[in-house]
């Protein structure tokens, strides 16, 4: 086989549990985002643009909708001759079927796969994360410092910092101690969660971890640590941009709200660095005569006949006549209906708000500290009338 | 062979003529339509949503878009191992030049024709702005028995464009009289221009049409053969026009503003399929006005829109005022101009503060790339 220089794993088995009703029957990584995309799209797309043209997307948690949106790679441009896009999901050995335990153990189960292209180095990538960057820069950085290990990081603020991965690096950006969530951190640079390791080394450590019964298989914990007191070369890259954590609802209602915010440097309009997706088939949306729409980013195959101030409007949505949604995400194939209020809240795929229903509240009508966002899960029809209160997360009886 | 038995043909220079303004640069198949469609959309959909995986497109002059919006055939599930897309391109021994008819363009493609195994063929023009159902026209064919069934339709006839086939039908939908006639005047059942018959009959007709004085396709397989040949026709209904003019095109678009039409076009049962270009969803600044609007992707209203069809990547700056507008892809619209009753083609831009009006019954039409 073709030798390549730099092969990625994507790491897409999780089951981002915080995400509650909406990752109940799909991986986290396919959840919806931005209107046409899902959170995969975002690495994937990362990766196209960097020029990594092999990709191995390790799946376990309720695969089948993830696995059907990849299909096989085309719409990333990912269906190639040599290499491209490979699903990886556990299989069965002569040694028996096993899980992926944990990240490391996902790697170290695949350790066939990566031989069969012999790549120099390999990219570790979550699909937890909304943000674009060029991983092409970061393995330059990576074979000029001639380390084992990169691992890209961002500042964040202080306060922050005890909810990531910390790295405490030297002057020259070379980490020497890496901290899981510490309560007194010594720096605020956070792992992203996007590694670059050379290969030859990285397999050594896999193969050493799997055989520690004490390791419980993760880099941040096991691999990062063993190479750290080897003494091995890790770096950290820093990175300057957007970058979010969508591991939970507020979180992701953040990141999508963001997308209308002109404070924060996410443009997914940029040609030059496209995101791509798998597109629904949909006509172009259409906004009657009625519809009011400010501050806000609507999708393909939607009907708008009510009023949106800033929210995110995915495909095929349809806001009736006087209903109202404020502050919102609406998640691809959901109805509002006339007269329905949908206030600061997350509406999952293909829910229906039935008339004079109200999700959310506005924070100003509720006492300080006592808002949050509410969430209709997927499928989930809100009767007449009824109320989905702030915080509330409303799913259908067989879902909850 | 694989699918139904029936292969497609697509006339891509149907009445290129009739748009002359838009087709300078591309065909009549690759004129923007819809917001965010090409006229050969329509055809193409409609022959993948009746499991025809077999489709040359007949190729005369300035195709370059046409293949550039075809590619590989992907969007429409036609980049096949066996089968697909084949494009035909004039094709013919020694000095044949282009072509002056339907029947000397499948002359040229008579090797595509003869090659096939399919025992049927369904042969299209790029004209309609319809979402015809094929699957329904192969089952009237077979069930009546018929050795060419014509899709047809209760509309005004278009003009400017040639003449047109009034057919004249029993209750079975069996063609009595067929007749040619001028465009325009009262509403009347057409010819749409698409044909379903057996490939053999089509090799059959094409080779007499060439030994003749190649006359045009109508005469050569309806008008010359009523009496000779069973011919039905199958009506279509719902939203349905050819384009014969700028004004026809304005109209056509300017329809689609209504739901009933949109409805009918857009059948979630037999979607459009079109090339996807990956543009984040559209934009709304503040204090813009979107009313009255189809609208695709890739879009930045920051100004004022109203019964507008605006396609992928357009920006309407704050203060611009556009009604009763076609923008095409990439069109700027720059601060507070002003835009009425305008077809405006690609990469169009208006410059701040200037105002453009065209009028209700003749809209004006900006070529590509102008800068005003």
């Amino acid at each position: 086989m073709k030798k390549i220089e730099c092969l990625a794993m994507l790491l897409a088995g999780g089951q981002g549990s915080r995400l509650g009703l909406l990752t109940k029957k799909v991986a986290k990584p396919a959840v919806a985002y931005g209107g046409k995309y899902r959170i995969i799209d975002f690495p994937l797309s990362n990766c196209v643009n960097s020029g990594i043209e092999t990709v191995g997307v390790l799946t376990q948690y309720q695969p089948l909708e993830l696995n059907e949106y990849l299909g096989n790679g085309n719409a990333w441009d990912l269906d190639r001759a040599n290499g491209g896009l490979h699903i990886l999901s556990p299989y069965q050995q002569i040694e028996g079927t096993e899980w992926y335990k944990n990240t490391a153990n996902a790697i170290y189960q695949n350790i066939n796969f990566i031989d069969r292209y012999n790549p120099e180095y390999v990219a570790v990538l979550s699909g937890d994360h909304i943000y674009k960057m060029d991983y092409n820069e970061m393995l330059q950085f990576h074979k000029d410092h001639e380390a084992v290990c990169t691992i890209a990081v961002m500042e964040v603020p202080w306060e922050e910092a005890p909810r990531f991965g910390i790295m405490n690096t030297n002057d020259d950006w070379s980490i020497y101690e890496f901290q899981e969530k510490p309560a007194e951190p010594k720096s605020n640079k956070a792992s992203m969660g996007v590694y670059i390791f050379s290969w030859k080394e990285l397999r050594a450590y896999l193969i050493a971890d799997e055989n520690d019964p004490n390791s419980k298989h993760d880099f941040g914990q096991n691999i990062i640590p063993a190479m750290l007191d080897d003494g091995k070369k890790l770096m950290a890259y820093p990175f300057e941009g957007y970058w979010k954590d969508v591991g939970t609802i507020s979180s992701l209602w953040e990141a999508n709200l963001d997308l209308i915010n002109p404070n924060v440097d996410l443009d997914l309009s940029d040609s030059s660095w496209k995101i791509y997706s798998n597109s629904p088939i949909a006509p172009p949306h259409f906004m009657d005569e009625n519809a009011y729409v400010q501050n806000s980013v609507v999708a393909e195959g939607c009907y708008i006949g009510g009023s949106v101030e800033s929210s995110v409007i995915s495909s095929n949505v349809e806001i009736e006549q006087g209903a109202e949604v404020i502050d919102s995400v609406i998640m691809p194939g959901a109805t509002i209906k006339k007269g329905a209020k949908v206030l600061y809240s997350i509406v999952a795929e293909n829910a229906v708000i039935e008339e004079q229903a109200q999700v959310g509240e506005l924070p100003e009508n509720l006492e300080p500290g006592a808002w949050d966002v509410a969430m209709v899960g997927p499928n989930t029809t809100v009767a007449k009338g009824e109320k989905v209160k702030a915080g509330e997360s409303y799913g259908n009886k067989e879902d909850n | 062979m694989q699918g139904n038995d029936v292969f497609g043909i697509i006339f891509s220079n149907t009445n290129d003529e009739a748009l002359s303004e838009m087709t300078n640069l591309r065909t009549m198949g690759s004129i923007p339509v819809a917001a965010r469609y090409r006229m050969i959309d329509f055809p193409l959909s409609s022959m993948v949503n009746a499991n025809i995986t077999k489709v040359g497109i007949i190729t005369k002059s300035n195709y370059q878009s046409l293949m550039d919006h075809i590619g590989s055939g992907k969007p429409w599930d036609l980049s096949r191992k066996n089968d697909g897309i084949f494009m035909l391109p004039p094709f013919g021994l020694g000095s044949l030049g282009m072509y002056h008819s339907r029947t000397e363009a499948l002359n040229g493609a008579m090797d595509f024709i003869t090659k096939s195994d399919e025992k049927y063929v369904i042969i299209a023009d790029s004209n309609l702005v319809a979402n015809v159902d094929y699957s329904a026209l192969i089952k009237t064919h077979l069930k009546n028995g018929a050795d060419i069934t014509v899709v047809s339709a209760d509309c005004v006839p278009p003009a400017n464009v040639g003449k047109q086939v009034q057919l004249i039908t029993d209750e079975n939908g069996k063609v009595q009289e067929a007749n040619i006639i001028t465009g325009g005047g009262e509403k009347t059942e057409c010819s749409l221009g698409i044909y379903i018959m057996e490939r053999y009959l089509l090799i059959r007709l094409i080779n007499e049409g060439m030994t003749k004085e190649r006359p045009s396709f109508k005469r050569l397989s309806i008008i010359d053969n009523i009496g000779k040949l069973k011919i039905y026709a199958c009506k279509h209904q719902g939203f349905c026009h050819m384009i014969d003019g700028l004004s026809t095109y304005f109209n056509v678009n300017m329809d689609l503003l209504s739901y009933v039409n949109r409805k009918d076009l857009f059948n979630s049962e037999r979607p459009i399929y079109t090339k996807s270009k990956d543009t984040m969803p559209t934009r709304y600044g503040l204090e813009n006005i979107a009313k009255n609007v189809l609208m695709a992707d890739g879009c930045d209203i920051e100004g004022e829109v109203e019964n507008c069809i605006i396609s992928r990547n357009v920006t309407v700056s704050k203060g611009a005022k556009v009604k009763n507008c076609i923008l095409m892809q990439d069109t700027f619209i720059g601060e507070d101009a002003t835009v009425e009753y305008a077809i405006l083609d690609k990469h169009v831009v208006v410059k701040p503060g200037k105002k453009l009006c065209g009028a209700d019954t003749y809209p004006i039409y900006i070529a590509k790339s102008t800068i005003l």
